[in-house]
């Protein structure tokens, strides 16, 4: 019976048909630690929380919770055991206040006799809003009001109400902004001072270093191995992550802005409502622009509207050609390529097949007549699969099944196999680890070079100022800065136009 | 994810299964009654007429969408039909389709662009129908043109349903009015930002919904030999179950497919055939149907192809 230990797992193997998620992982975690997870996609750091978690259960192996056996049934049990865990994508429910998504299932806790009392609900809300620091939401708000972040926060209010001994941080920081990091940050430390444990799993090694005591890492299902805080250094992490040196660059190896004189695409003080005032750009042959502001400052939307996926109140955006962008069947049609930020909700048809979802956009490319070939579907989807390493099983295989990286090399694909010249990218890299990213970043090179243009939207600094030829900064729906890539631009000038 | 494709597998052919189970059923306890020639003619051609309005009300259902006008436009359809009919017998079959797909664009358009729910649409249409055959049919009986009788065969309506059937089969499966109606059903966000137009594919499903329904009513005035105010009755709600007894997900997206209609319709009239054939009491009857209904729906049915969060 170790008492070091609150968390003890040994010989953990998950396999999910052909794919061995997890194989013979044993580690340990103490009491009063942040420890990191990480790994590639597909390394099994999510696997290994959802064994833990209870959401999954693992074929072989055991697992130890405060000295006793533990095998949870389900989430429930782990979160009764005070075990809780907080996801990258979204967990809360449209069409419910706040306080309602945070007490959904705990109801009869504020009942009397079958009748909720809202009033105490909202009261029990807010109260642990503020207490983690997010006093600013309201408890009594629709759930839909909030923007993505808050709507993590009161997830995050909703976890810490239970008040876990373990708490689980998957991948959450990742869709923040810094100050929506900083709070959750902030509680981890407190947890610790109190002797509590964090699993902490992300791709964003600063954060790692800055935060954890130890982090231990994954790659293809094998415990690699756990290094302790003196020891850390994103050299030896990413060599323990992929197994070999890293060589090359990951962002751009140049510092010059480079790009044609053509001009492919324009925006004309193109204005939405307050969300996007005035706006005005040009896009060159084989650009690389960056699109840069705080998570609200209307950036995302722009990209839509460029996309003609929202049509704006007033100006206009146009090939030089004259041809307006009204639609996004028309933006197509200019080839031009839109990646959404929220890929599940918005790029992908999970429920379906990976050749399917390739295909969607080449409909009229691939068609005779009216007859849509299968073996030219078949064939379209995997070239483009087979040039961006997509891994899977086979094209046949559905999309839901893929990690989050290679879900998103299924939506580049999509866009390569049309044909595509300009790219909208919304937050190409969000919740990529390491491998993936840096593959998404060499093509991007490589799409530059062969003299396409990109829009890259994007909240990671280091990524705006490492792939960018030129940055636009906005802040509150205006544009308040444009810079251009030199090897002294830094991320003080960029913050500097976002505040 | 191995043992899960298997029981993927499984419950994807549980209706067909559940059919092969009833036919060994029927065949070993109606004392051969079931299996005569005559039995399953009757049988195939009862199904048909389900069979062929519901190869257009899958487009529908692939998008997302109950349709439950199709009883209703049956009614319209076969009353103009067949008025139009006894005037130029030819013009019986033209008629019956053009009255069908202008009611079912009319469903459409109503829906997509006055923002009307579908199915409170369709109910509206299901009464405007009872309403129609009932004021022209109730000062005269209203007959199917004498000439179209000689049509009433086993072979007419086999061959309707096969083309019907086949047609579809190629049109949800290899066009683009097919795998867009999929994609829409799936994911209407991410099919609206792949270049999908949306609304254009919605009113395609409604106009295949259209021909079939007016091809059905023509069938339907062939079979009964006239038009009366039961005409088309819950025909839309029977279409509904038969697809969902062939194990279509109601959300609709890629994985609807034809088969659904085929063997559920059959399965539908089977059980209400077979049960009988047995000597079981009518009353009964209902009853069973329904708890083997919501067995099959409820095994066959995949969760988890509702919702974005995998």
């Amino acid at each position: 019976m170790q008492k070091e230990s609150v968390i003890k797992v040994e010989h953990i193997t998950k396999t999910f048909g052909l794919t061995k998620a997890l194989t013979d992982v044993s580690l340990e975690i103490g009491y009063g630690e942040i420890r990191g997870l990480i790994g590639e996609n597909g390394s099994g750091k999510s696997t290994l929380a959802s064994m833990i978690v209870g959401t999954g259960h693992p074929d072989s192996g055991e697992m130890w919770y405060r000295g006793e056996k533990h095998n949870p049934k389900n989430m429930l049990e782990s979160k009764e055991k005070k075990i809780n865990i907080l996801i990258q994508e979204n967990g809360t429910i449209n069409g419910l206040t706040v306080a309602e998504n945070m007490f959904l299932g705990k109801e009869s806790t504020f009942s009397k006799s079958g009748n909720v009392n809202k009033r105490r609900l909202i009261e029990e809300g807010s109260k642990a809003l503020a207490r983690i620091g997010a006093g600013h939401i309201n408890a009594a708000d629709r759930i839909e009001k909030l923007s993505f972040e808050d709507r993590k926060l009161v997830e995050v209010a909703v976890a810490m109400y239970n008040e876990p001994e373990v708490l689980f941080v998957d991948e959450t920081t990742t869709a923040l902004s810094q100050k929506g990091r900083e709070l959750i940050y902030k509680l981890m430390d407190e947890m610790r001072e109190a002797g509590k444990t964090i699993v902490f799993i992300s791709h964003d090694m600063a954060e790692l270093e800055r935060m954890c005591d130890s982090i231990s890492v994954l790659r293809d299902g094998h415990f690699v191995g756990t290094l302790q805080k003196e020891e850390i250094t994103q050299d030896t992490l990413k060599r323990m992550m992929i197994g070999r040196e890293l060589t090359g660059d990951y962002y751009r190896g140049d510092y010059e802005m480079s790009y044609q004189e053509e001009v492919v695409l324009e925006v004309d003080n193109v204005t939405w409502g307050e969300t996007v005032q005035d706006i005005s750009f040009q896009l060159h042959k084989g650009e690389i622009l960056g699109l840069g502001g705080l998570t609200e400052c209307g950036m995302h939307e722009l990209c839509k509207i460029i996309f003609g996926a929202i049509k704006p109140d007033s100006g206009s955006v146009h090939l030089t050609d004259g041809t307006k962008i009204t639609s996004p069947s028309s933006a197509i049609k200019s080839k031009i390529a839109y990646m959404p930020k929220d890929r599940d909700l918005e790029s992908l048809f999970l429920a379906t097949s990976i050749k399917d979802n390739i295909v969607m956009a080449s409909m009229d490319k691939i068609k005779k007549g009216f007859f849509i070939p299968p073996r030219a579907e078949k064939e379209l989807a995997d070239e483009h699969a087979g040039k961006l390493e997509v891994k899977m099983q086979n094209t046949s295989q559905y999309v839901r099944e893929l990690s989050g990286g290679n879900k998103q090399k299924v939506v580049v694909a999509k866009w390569m196999a049309n044909g595509s010249e300009i790219l909208l990218m919304d937050c190409p890299t969000r919740g990529i680890d390491i491998g993936v990213k840096a593959a998404i970043y060499r093509l991007m090179e490589q799409l530059k070079k062969e003299g396409k243009s990109i829009i890259m939207v994007s909240e990671e600094m280091p990524e705006l100022l490492g792939m960018s030829d030129r940055i636009i900064v906005m802040k509150d729906g205006k544009q308040t800065g444009e810079f251009e890539r030199s090897e002294v631009l830094s991320e003080h000038d960029l913050i500097h136009a976002m505040l | 994810m191995n043992e899960e494709k298997v029981i993927n597998k499984v419950k994807e052919s549980i209706p067909l299964l559940m059919l092969l189970g009833l036919i060994i059923l029927f065949a070993l306890t109606t004392e051969g009654r079931f299996f005569t020639a005559y039995n399953l003619k009757v049988l195939l051609i009862q199904s048909s007429l389900y069979i062929i309005g519901g190869v257009g009300a899958t487009f529908v259902m692939a998008h997302g969408n109950m349709d439950f006008s199709l009883g209703g436009i049956v009614a319209i359809a076969a009353g103009i039909g067949c008025v139009a009919g006894n005037e130029v017998t030819w013009l019986t079959l033209p008629m019956c389709i053009l009255a069908g797909i202008v009611c079912s664009i009319l469903v459409g358009l109503i829906h997509i662009y006055a923002k009307v729910p579908c199915f409170v649409v369709g109910f509206s249409f299901m009464f405007a129908g009872k309403g129609f055959t009932a004021a022209l049919t109730s000062k005269v009986a209203r007959f199917t043109p004498t000439a179209l009788s000689k049509l009433d065969t086993f072979a007419f309506y086999l061959v309707m349903s096969l083309i019907v059937v086949v047609l579809g089969t190629f049109l949800l499966n290899y066009t683009k009015i097919g795998k867009f109606n999929k994609a829409i059903g799936s994911n209407m966000n991410a099919a609206r930002l792949s270049g999908i137009a949306v609304n254009k594919y919605k009113l395609l499903a409604f106009l295949i919904t259209g021909i079939t329904v007016g091809i059905t009513s023509f069938v339907n005035l062939i079979r009964s030999g006239g038009c009366t105010a039961q005409t088309g009755q819950s025909y839309e709600t029977q279409v509904l179950l038969a697809l969902a007894l062939g194990g279509i997900s109601m959300a609709g997206g890629s994985s609807v497919k034809m088969r659904s209609i085929v063997i559920g319709a059959i399965l539908y009239m089977m059980l209400d055939n077979g049960l009988l054939l047995m000597g079981v009491s009518a009353n009964w009857i209902d009853l069973i149907r329904g708890v083997i209904f919501i067995l099959t729906v409820y095994i066959s049915f995949d969760k988890k192809s509702v919702g974005f969060i995998a």
